[in-house]
């Protein structure tokens, strides 16, 4: 059963990524081009049409898909039209500085939103209830720019603990990590203490707790399990959005991931650069889709897989 | 939005109007954040009678002054004058004309299409699970400033086409949860009873598997209200959002950005009402949900007797 | 004094020690599990100057400049943007050049006080005919990989630069084509098609690349940089840092009147930040002793806040085949109501000074007799209300609109523009518009432009070449590649004006410049600033056409 499945969803993911690339490929030479872009204002026509010859966005748009599609064939997204070097390593090459980030963040959010979540939904109404739910809609509500200047601000220029911003150990991923973490804290927290309340008053709980077992497994085994689904649908949505490249926090604390590179790209109307990276994102993405989705029947087993 | 999403009358009618009344004017929170809120509305429908300067009117010699500068005529800018020299305070309320219509109108129109196709692929499974979650894939996977420029490109900017781009971006995340609870719910044995007496598959979803995901979508929905402010900003940075001299909070944000050092209040105002407005919203749209929620409601009624 | 500076930093030291600490026991081991493939490199670029700025200032404080010392010491440059690509050619650009002019020379550079042409990798240079200029190559210069520079390797690297099948932008930049041979081993003949007398200007943007590498490793170009110049580029982490080292073997050394510079400081990091309140903290934390292109308030926050002269003037193109903006009390109107000196010194911080004229006074050809339009709303709105009576359809769509990113506070610029326009009476509205969608609009040609777009677009436009026929033939021209404006009898002057020499070109193109400033072709607003953020230790003076050459600056 899980093996047809999974051959199923495999063959999906395939048109899955060629959708996504095609989708990309012909948007991307409706929306201007970049021979315009590369040149200063005062360049004649000529030099202009002359420029468009050399990069090949003269040829008919079939012309063009077809020796991107064969390109394709053979793992080649051509050379950056901006940075003359092949498309596909430049982004392979800024793949671990976003995975990097990722993991910190989710390792920092996940526990503590589950965590403050579970606790705010112990007492509602309570104050700790009520400091969970305004500071983590807090951290959802904040300009992430905003809260990335401030803590280079705080952190960097006034106190001079850590460095302003740059890539490399600890010291430098604490504070993008911490930035990016305020919002899937927020998020993730409070739906935990939605779906736990929910959780909470229904009868097995009554029962566990009748029978003895102590808060402790009751909360975080029983109740929390049950809880899970929608809270691991929402971390695996933020998860994909940090893969997608954090734009803004790349760009604030210099971070060489993909989320930057894909913005000049877009700007710069670098075909082959947009569509490595978009690939390279939609396989990500459609590889956690997938993991999430096999994780549901892990932890409820009525859900099962057709 | 949240009248429509948590309003299965049938469940007031067990407890007097009355009772609620006194159960707000009891909660001080909520109080606040009801009070907020009022004033944020009445403040944008009334943006012509109550802001104090027009929010358009320039000075190149008042720029960027800070909060308490004496105006030349009028009351002085409470909250200070931006980098155009214009009334900040009158650009915040002319401001959350835009911000709040582009902030319900996205989330209802996401929320509303995100939520049917997760109750249709949860529900059925087989090829409409298929057709609707990889269409999730391929949006997931396919870069929002992207289908910005797209939509920029063919429409133009402005208003419609700001909430367009939003709702399209953010439809999914409602299409995940909504999916992943009916997966589970279609298995419980109520489902499985409905079933039995024979019911139709159309009431099923809408009367016993959507009420029982309100709560976690509501959730959802009054944070997202913060997020589409904010992603509304950083549209407004890069051009594609409200075209000046309209405004919106996010642009205000957007704007002052590069004066975050030198001139603090162009960006913390817009910040804070943001932050306070959608604070608001999910305080009271938390309140709403358990007033309404028979398992909760006496702990927030303060019906303490009748508790188990 | 001393003591408590050293106090200081040992209690900030120990502060910045402590917290890390602290976190490596709380965090090491979960990072450790997720530490990106290759943190060897990755972490030198910032650590390294954080742990080196402190250092210099600590065992040297009693310098002794007199005896000539070995370089030393590490500098941080923080740029706005990360070059693309550094191949020779675009060696023109903003973010090219930073790099590029410190590893690799041109024939000639510019004198960084007087701005005069001087020699660089020339020594003298002279126009043997109207197409034909003889250039004198300096002796004993040397390639970083050794390879000695001759009249041959010049010739092709610069037809290598300059040929039409490579096509490269410096062509577009600053074209037309050129070609060069050997005359012989140390002496260069560059030939063009028509007479050019500012062919030297034009050289000083193209420095050589290096012969056998664009033979043989053309692949390398883009990405390693191999020069004659006072560093030499030793590695490049894309998305982190440029890194540059003195080069012990570089000409200047032995030859210290001609240098215009000398090396001083050892090792030379480029970095990256695009946000301007990153740069400056970066400034005052003490990561880097150099900041560009942040905000003139932003300046005046760093330890040393340099604002300076540039090439560039920002003004607005009025599209002349406007319904409303062809007729000429229309264009004066919009003249009139822009309060140049408010601009200059409160949206720009008093970062630039009101201009009369598209190019600066750097430029050969400019005038100076002519004064910057007044602001007069009065005479302004009357003009309008003129026009209007005469049958002008005043109210025809205007859109002041401006590239997204082109400038600082462009956008600001565009919604005042709009709102002077709107109070004199006309119909505008700003629009900041995406870069492809914006350039695609501004160069379009102007037979092609609709007398309903009605854009006024405000840009900086730089005269790097300092000679105003470039300028001219760019916008004044009815084929211009960026005109949008149009009139016969100034084609004709200008044409004329183009082959001269000497005083008959200045005082040809000066008439020129007048005939587009009495017909109010365009509305030039000021010429611009730009700053700086230096650290205390940091000794530099900017240049007029924005280089930064490392040979130039010292650490003290």
């Amino acid at each position: 059963m899980l093996v047809r499945y999974l051959a199923r969803r495999l063959f999906h993911s395939v048109f899955v990524i060629a959708g996504v690339v095609l989708v990309v490929f012909l948007v991307m030479h409706m929306i201007g081009d970049p021979a315009r872009l590369m040149l200063r204002p005062e360049a004649s026509q000529e030099q202009y049409l002359a420029l468009r010859r050399q990069l090949g966005l003269d040829d008919p748009l079939y012309v063009q898909l077809g020796r991107f599609l064969s390109g394709l064939a053979h793992g080649e997204f051509g050379d950056s039209l901006w940075q003359r070097v092949p498309a596909l390593p430049l982004v392979l090459q800024r793949l671990p500085a976003t995975l990097y980030l990722t993991a910190v963040t989710v390792i920092i959010a996940l526990p503590t939103a589950v965590v403050l979540g579970v606790l705010a939904a112990l007492k509602p109404r309570a104050v700790t209830d009520r400091i969970i739910t305004v500071l983590s809609l807090g951290g959802v509500s904040t300009a992430d720019f905003w809260l990335g200047l401030t803590l280079i601000l705080v952190f960097a220029v006034q106190l001079d603990w850590l460095p302003t911003s740059g890539y490399g150990g600890p010291q430098f991923v604490i504070l993008p990590a911490l930035t990016l973490a305020f919002r899937p804290v927020g998020r993730i927290s409070q739906l935990t203490r939605s779906t736990m309340l929910d959780e909470l008053s229904k009868a097995y709980v009554t029962t566990a707790r009748a029978k003895g077992i102590p808060e402790r497994l009751v909360l975080f085994y029983h109740t929390l399990r049950n809880a899970a689904i929608p809270i691991i649908t929402l971390a695996a949505d933020e998860m994909a959005a940090l893969l997608n490249g954090a734009v803004v926090i790349e760009t604030v604390f210099a971070w060489p991931g993909i989320g930057i590179l894909l913005i000049q790209a877009i700007e710069h109307r670098d075909f082959p650069v947009v569509e490595a990276e978009v690939f390279v994102i939609a396989l990500m993405v459609v590889a956690l889709n997938l993991i999430v989705d096999l994780s549901y029947s892990v932890i409820d087993p009525r859900v099962r897989y057709s | 939005m949240n009248v429509q999403l948590t309003a299965p009358g049938t469940r007031f009618a067990a407890t007097g109007r009355g009772e609620f009344v006194r159960a707000l004017l009891r909660d001080r929170v909520t109080l606040s954040a009801l009070a907020f809120v009022v004033f944020v509305v009445v403040a944008a429908v009334g943006a012509g009678v109550v802001s104090p300067h027009d929010p358009y009117a320039q000075s190149l010699l008042l720029r960027n002054e800070g909060p308490m500068t004496p105006a030349d005529q009028g009351i002085a800018h409470i909250l200070g004058t931006d980098a155009l020299g214009r009334d900040q305070l009158s650009r915040l309320i002319y401001g959350s004309r835009i911000s709040l219509t582009v902030g319900l109108a996205s989330v209802l129109v996401s929320g509303v299409l995100g939520t049917l196709l997760g109750l249709l692929a949860g529900y059925y499974r087989g090829r409409a699970d298929d057709v609707i979650m990889r269409v999730v894939d391929v949006q997931m996977g396919f870069p929002s400033l992207l289908l910005a420029l797209v939509i920029l490109y063919g429409a133009g900017s402005g208003f419609l086409n700001v909430v367009l781009v939003l709702a399209i971006t953010r439809w999914t995340v409602y299409a995940r949860v909504t999916r992943s609870l009916t997966l589970s719910l279609r298995e419980t044995a109520f489902v499985d009873a409905a079933r039995a007496i024979g019911c139709t598959n159309r009431r099923i979803i809408f009367v016993h598997v959507l009420p029982n995901l309100l709560s976690p979508l509501l959730v959802l929905a009054t944070m997202e209200v913060a997020t589409v402010i904010l992603t509304e900003a950083s549209l407004d940075f890069l051009g594609l959002g409200i075209q000046p001299p309209e405004s919106s909070w996010g642009l205000m944000l957007a704007q002052g950005r590069q004066y975050i050092t030198t001139a603090w209040w162009l960006v913390t105002f817009p910040g804070l009402a943001i932050l306070l407005t959608t604070l608001s919203f999910n305080l009271l749209a938390t309140w709403v949900r358990a007033v309404t929620d028979p398992v909760q409601r006496w702990r927030w009624l303060g019906v303490r007797q009748s508790s188990p | 004094m001393e003591s408590r500076v050293n106090v200081c930093l040992s209690r900030r030291e120990l502060l910045k020690r402590t917290a890390l600490a602290g976190f490596a026991v709380v965090g090491a081991p979960v990072l450790a599990a997720c530490q990106p493939a290759a943190p060897a490199p990755a972490s030198a670029p910032t650590a390294a100057p954080q742990a080196t700025s402190p250092a210099p200032a600590a065992p040297k404080p009693t310098t002794a400049p007199a005896t000539a010392k070995a370089p030393a010491g590490k500098l941080v440059i923080a740029l706005s943007v990360e070059p693309d690509t550094l191949e020779n050619w675009k060696a023109y650009s903003t973010d090219g050049h930073p790099v590029l002019r410190n590893v690799q020379e041109a024939l000639l550079n510019r004198d960084p006080v007087t701005n005069e042409l001087v020699g660089e990798l020339a020594t003298s240079w002279e126009q043997v005919n109207p197409t034909t200029w003889r250039f004198k190559l300096r002796q004993g210069v040397k390639f970083h990989n050794g390879d000695p520079l001759d009249a041959e390797g010049a010739a092709f690297g610069l037809n290598y630069t300059w040929s039409p099948q490579n096509n490269f932008e410096i062509m577009a930049y600053i074209g037309p084509q050129l070609t060069a041979k050997a005359v012989d081993s140390s002496t260069l003949d560059v030939v063009t098609e028509q007479p050019d007398p500012i062919l030297p200007s034009r050289l000083y943007f193209s420095p050589l690349p290096n012969p056998a590498q664009v033979k043989n490793d053309p692949k390398s170009l883009p990405v390693k940089p191999i020069g004659t110049g006072p560093y030499r580029f030793v590695e490049w982490a894309k998305g982190q840092y440029i890194r540059l080292t003195a080069n012990p073997d570089w000409w200047g050394l032995a030859a210290p009147k001609d240098a215009h510079g000398e090396i001083t400081i050892k090792d030379v990091d480029f970095i990256f930040r695009a946000e301007s309140p990153v740069r400056t903290a970066m400034v005052k934390a003490g990561e880097v002793q150099f900041a560009r292109f942040i905000s003139p308030e932003e300046a005046k926050t760093t330890p040393q806040g340099v604002s300076a002269p540039s090439v560039e003037t920002v003004f607005l193109r009025l599209d002349t085949m406007h319904t409303a903006m062809k007729d000429q009390r229309v264009r004066k109107a919009i003249a009139l109501s822009i309060d140049k000196q408010g601009v200059a010194d409160k949206l720009f911080g008093g970062a630039g000074r009101p201009a009369s004229q598209l190019v600066g006074p750097s430029a050969l050809g400019y005038n100076a007799d002519l004064k910057p339009y007044p602001y007069d709303m009065e005479q302004a709105k009357k003009l309008v209300a003129d026009a209007k009576a005469a049958g002008v359809q005043v109210d025809a769509a205007i859109t002041c609109a401006t590239r997204r990113g082109i400038y600082l506070r462009h956008d600001e610029f565009a919604e005042y523009t709009a709102n002077q326009l709107r109070t004199v009476g006309l119909n505008a509205k700003s629009e900041v518009v995406d870069p492809a969608a914006f350039n695609k609009q501004y160069s379009m040609p102007q037979k092609d432009i609709l007398p309903t777009r009605g854009w006024i677009t405000n840009n900086p436009h730089g005269n790097e070449i300092m000679d105003v026929s470039s300028t001219a033939q760019s916008y004044y021209r009815c084929a211009g590649a960026a005109s949008t404006y149009c009139n016969e009898q100034l084609d004709k002057a200008l044409a004329a004006a183009l082959p001269l020499t000497g005083d008959k070109r200045v005082t040809a193109l000066r008439a020129v410049t007048k005939m587009f400033y009495d017909d109010y072709g365009a509305v030039p607003v000021i010429h611009m600033d730009l700053n700086f953020g230096l650290s205390k230790t940091f000794v530099w003076k900017a240049r007029l056409d924005g280089f930064m050459l490392v040979k130039e600056m010292k650490l003290q």
